[in-house]
Formats: structure tokens, sequence, C-alpha cells
């Protein structure tokens, strides 16, 4: 038999023949790796769902022409904007500028402002206004605010002054902001390319908000959208830092608790260390079979974990998220690793007790 | 008394042992020859455990040279007597000492891994040889104290040390259990294994080829001639 067969054999066998004993270590070990794989599953399933989430409570909806019209009439959207007050309509051109295509987006800058709280607008006190470049475009067309934008669309041209910039995070960062009037005119269109709503109160208040407006926008399409953005971002940020800081005190709680059983359990054993270095056994072999016995209780402990853990995720996914969470692999993996991780460096801690374990005293009975 | 040309199994120069202020052995000089079967008697606290320990490389002495087969171990670092150990001595104790979670052929294959590998027909034939072939899967718990004893010569015997030492190998026994021992041990020393055996019954001690006997860490009594003053 191989030295290392014969090791995993000797570190199995307390676990099997004993197993009262290693029952403390088992469920702290258990319970934590239950945690963290409550935890990471959890945080998994949110991230994942956390935008659907934020729609049904944050009600974001973009109405778009019918397939057959490139615009939604100025009388229909002032309809609907009457009737769904925090809202605006956009419309959206190519336009050409220091020889770039670039988007051009004519709105009620208020009122777009208003919507999306979260966009920075620089100056912040600039005139509501004025023509606002977003920031990636504003790099790419080397301008700055208080210079001219010089802009055509089909042959049409406009010198506009640059009152500022905006940033969103997304694709209006490449855009460049006006008022709806003159980029209708510069366009000879008129109408909006998309109306922007912001429906509070809910998946249900969405819901009737969503049919007021199709009502009143008789073919148009009517799609929910991205909640905030910014707002998610932060939330997740908060819920992993959250999670992470809870699975770290987790971690350190059940730490010590095994730390204090192996250590335990190590002190019981001393006699046997003892007689094991008698028998010509060295400190680094003895070591690894109580690092080795350790290493199986964490796999014990972590199969029991990630099977609870999966089970308590779901439960807590649908209680407090009403999400059904499935097992996430990631989450598991990251369960199983630490829990053994953590048994072994606490089997580490009885090192010195292994190490003063001198044969002649042990035997001796001391 | 010509002094032998081959080295001594067992030789002892002015050793002594401390333990703080406590002298366990004093200038004490010692030869044991290959083959011989020493009883060690003496009363407690005479340094017979100290004694065992020093030739069993369980420990170092304060003063003085040890040799085991014509080594000098009192020189090795505790890397070395542990290899040393393992190679050269075997023992057997009476509290046993066997690992209570690991069974009889455990027990003995143990003995084996830290020697050199475990062979698990090898350690069924050693708890053969000591008739407990039936009891190779039960844990020491399940043993009586004589069956433990036997696993523990079983594990002394497999790696076939050139010396074995036993204190007080029969205890803990019955006087049917005592028999059993003794006469593996008799068969050990038969086949030409030195042992060394502390031993408080007059009786035992009288198997053995030659008693010698401590007090205050001192030897006090000798009935054979083998024993030198080599200082």
């Amino acid at each position: 038999m191989t030295p290392r067969l014969f090791s995993l054999r000797v570190a199995l066998a307390p676990l099997r023949r004993r197993k009262s004993r290693a029952l403390v270590s088992l469920t702290a070990l258990a319970l934590g790796a239950t945690l963290v794989t409550a935890l990471a599953t959890l945080y998994a399933g949110v991230s994942s769902n956390l935008s659907q989430q934020f729609r049904s409570y944050g009600a974001n909806l973009i109405a778009t022409p019918p397939p057959a019209s490139s615009t939604i009439g100025e009388a229909e959207a002032a309809r609907a904007l009457a009737a769904v007050p925090s809202g605006v309509g956009v419309f959206y051109d190519v336009a050409q500028a220091a020889g770039q295509n670039v988007v051009l987006a004519g709105a009620d800058l208020p009122r777009l402002r208003a919507l999306n709280p979260t966009w920075r607008w620089r100056p912040a006190q600039a005139a509501p206004a004025g023509v606002f470049l977003g920031v990636h475009a504003a790099r790419a067309l080397g301008l700055a605010p208080g210079q001219t934008l010089d802009i055509a669309i089909a042959g049409a041209s406009a010198h506009w002054r640059i009152a500022g910039t905006v940033e969103s995070g997304g694709p209006e960062d490449d855009q460049v902001f006006a008022s709806y009037a003159p980029v209708a005119a510069l366009a000879a269109a008129s109408g909006f390319t998309t109306l922007q709503f912001h429906i509070s109160g809910g998946a249900a208040a969405l819901a009737a908000g969503q049919s007021r407006i199709a009502a009143l926008l008789p073919g148009a399409r009517l799609q929910p959208v991205r909640a905030i953005a910014a707002g998610e971002g932060a939330i997740l940020l908060s819920t992993r830092r959250m999670l992470l800081l809870t699975s770290l005190l987790i971690l350190l709680t059940v730490g010590l608790c095994v730390a204090a059983a192996l250590t335990t359990i190590a002190l019981q054993r001393r006699p046997h260390f003892g007689l094991m270095k008698a028998l010509g056994g060295r400190e680094p072999g003895i070591m690894g079979l109580f690092v080795a016995e350790a290493a199986f209780l964490g796999l014990a402990a972590a199969a029991v974990g990630m099977l609870a853990g999966s089970v308590l995720a779901a439960a807590m996914g649908r209680a407090l998220f009403g999400l059904w969470l499935r097992p996430d692999l990631p989450a598991l993996a990251a369960a199983l690793a630490l829990t053994v991780l953590l048994a072994v460096a606490a089997a580490l801690l009885p090192w010195p007790v292994i190490r003063a374990a001198a044969p002649a005293a042990m035997l001796r009975g001391e | 008394m010509a002094m032998p040309t081959s080295p001594a199994a067992i030789a002892l120069e002015q050793v002594s042992k401390r333990y703080g202020t406590v002298a366990a052995l004093q200038r004490l000089d010692l030869r044991v020859e290959a083959g011989e079967w020493l009883a060690l008697m003496g009363p407690s606290g005479s340094g017979k455990t100290t004694l065992v320990n020093l030739i069993g490389c369980l420990d170092q002495p304060s003063e003085g040279a040890v040799r085991i087969d014509g080594t000098l171990t009192s020189s090795f670092s505790r890397r070395e007597l542990t290899r040393f150990r393992a190679e050269k001595i075997g023992f057997i104790f009476q509290q046993f000492h066997l690992v209570p979670y690991l069974t009889a052929l455990e027990n003995v294959m143990l003995a084996q891994h830290f020697h050199s590998l475990a062979d698990e027909r090898e350690a069924a034939a050693a708890l053969e040889q000591v008739r407990l072939a039936d009891r190779a899967t039960h844990l020491p718990a399940q043993l009586s104290g004589g069956e433990q004893q036997r696993v523990c010569i079983a594990r002394a015997l497999i790696n076939d040390p050139r010396i074995i030492l036993a204190d007080e190998p029969t205890g803990n026994l019955d006087e049917a259990n005592e028999a059993m021992v003794m006469q593996l041990l008799g068969a050990a020393h038969r086949s030409g294994r030195t042992i060394v055996m502390v031993t408080h019954d007059p009786a035992i001690s009288c198997l053995a080829t030659r008693r010698i006997q401590l007090r205050h860490g001192r030897i006090e009594d000798s009935n054979a001639a083998s024993l030198l003053s080599l200082g």
C-alpha cells in the first residue's frame, strides 16, 4: 500500500469510527458552508434578476412608433405626455459634425433631466435649453462647453453654442442633446422617435400606465426598459459588499469554532502523536495525517452545506425577492473551496501541540 | 575481564540524565550484548523508564554517550533519532498505547508506514503469529488487555528491529495472557533479538538472561558478568 493511500486510510479512520467527536467541527463547518452557499447563490441569482426586479418596482417605459412610421406625431405625443406627466419625447436623427456622424437628440431638456436624475449634467447650473454634448461625443468631436458646434443634417446646417456636457454611463454619452424645436427644424421633421415614461407605483401601476398610453398611441410599441442603471449598480455593489462582509464574518466565526474544536481534538490526541513519533513518525507526516483528516471533514461538511445552502437560498430567494434560485455552480465551488481551506487552516493551528508531543513524556502519560 | 571486541547492541558510557534538579540517572555504564535478554528491576523512581527512553532513542542524556548497535546516538538530532528508532527499536508498553480509532491490523501497519511501506499482508501475518488473525479488524476497545498487548508485540516486531524494549509488558495482564506474552518475547529472543525488559516481577525477570537492579539512578546489583564499567 502506498504511503499516500495508507495516510488517507488513517486520516479517514477517526471520521468513520469516532463520528461523535468530529460532530462539533462537522456541524460548524457544515453551517458555514450552508450560509456561504446560500449567500453566494442569493448574490448570483439576485444580481442576474435584479434588473427585472427594478422594472417591476421602478416602471420605465419606452414608446416607439408603429412599424410603418418613423415618428410619433406631436399631437399624439402631447396627449400621452399630458396623461403621464413624468415623460419626455425625444427625436433622434443622425447629423454630421466635425466630419463625423453623431446622433442628435432633440427633447424638452428640463423634462429629460427630470426623467434621468442620475445623469451628470455639467455645469450643473447650465441653462436648461442649451446644447449638451455626451462626454464621449465631446471627446470625439474635440469640443468643450463654450465652443460652437457646427452641425448639419442633409445639407441643412446650424451653429450652436455648447452649454455643457452630459454623462449617463450609457449610449447617451455618444449623443448630442438639444431642444426639440431647433433639432426638428434642422432635420425638417416633426414628431418623436421615442416617448420615455417613468411610472412609479410598482408593476400594477406600470401595467395601468402602459394601457393608458397604448390607448393614446394606437399602434405604438411599448416596452419596459432597463431601470435606473446607476441606482441598480449601487444596489448591486451594496448587496455584494453586504454578502461579502457577512460571509467573512460567518467564516471567521466558523473558523474560530472549528479551530477550537480541532485544537481540543489535538490535545486529546497528544498521546497518539507521541506514540506515532515513538514509532518513527516525523512531525510533518503526523501533521499531514491530521490536516488530511480535517480536509476530509471539510469535504463532508461542504457536501452537506452545499445541499442545505442551495435549499436555503431557494427559500430565501422566494421569500425575499420572489425568485426561484437554482444552485449556482460558482457559488457551490466557492463554498467547497472555502470550507476545505478553512478546515485545513484550522487544523494547522494545533501544530505546536503536535510539535510539543514528546514521545517519552506522552508514553509516560504526562 | 577482557573487553569484548564486537560492538555491543547497547552501550551506555557515564550516562547521566537530569530533569531540572532531579537526577534520574547518574554516571551509569551499561553494556548489553546482541541477543541478550536483560531484565531491568528497581523501585518506582529508580530510573528504569528513563534508561529505557535513552536506549530507545526517545530521549537524550544530559551527559555521557549512548551507542546502539555501534552507532553513537547521543549526538543525533531529533530527526535522526526518529529515523534510527524506526529502524532499530521495537517498543512494547505496559499501557499498550494502541491508536484507538485504528483496527488491530492498522495499528500494526502504522509502524510499517513510519518505517517504510505499509503492507497489509505482512501485517496480517504478524497478527497471525500472535494468534490474533481473527481480531485483525477489531478496534483496541473491542480487544481484551492480553489481545491488545499481543497487537503491541506484533507492531513491535513488524519491522524486524534488532532491539525490543518492553516496559512492564505484563503489568496489566492476567496470568494466562502474561504467559502468552512471555512466550512471544521468548520466541523473539530465540530469533536473535536483543531484549531490554522493565519488570517488577521477579518471576518474569527470571526468564531474562541477565538482571540488573536500579536504585536512585545507579545500577545497584547485577547478576551477570557482562555489566562493564566503561568509564
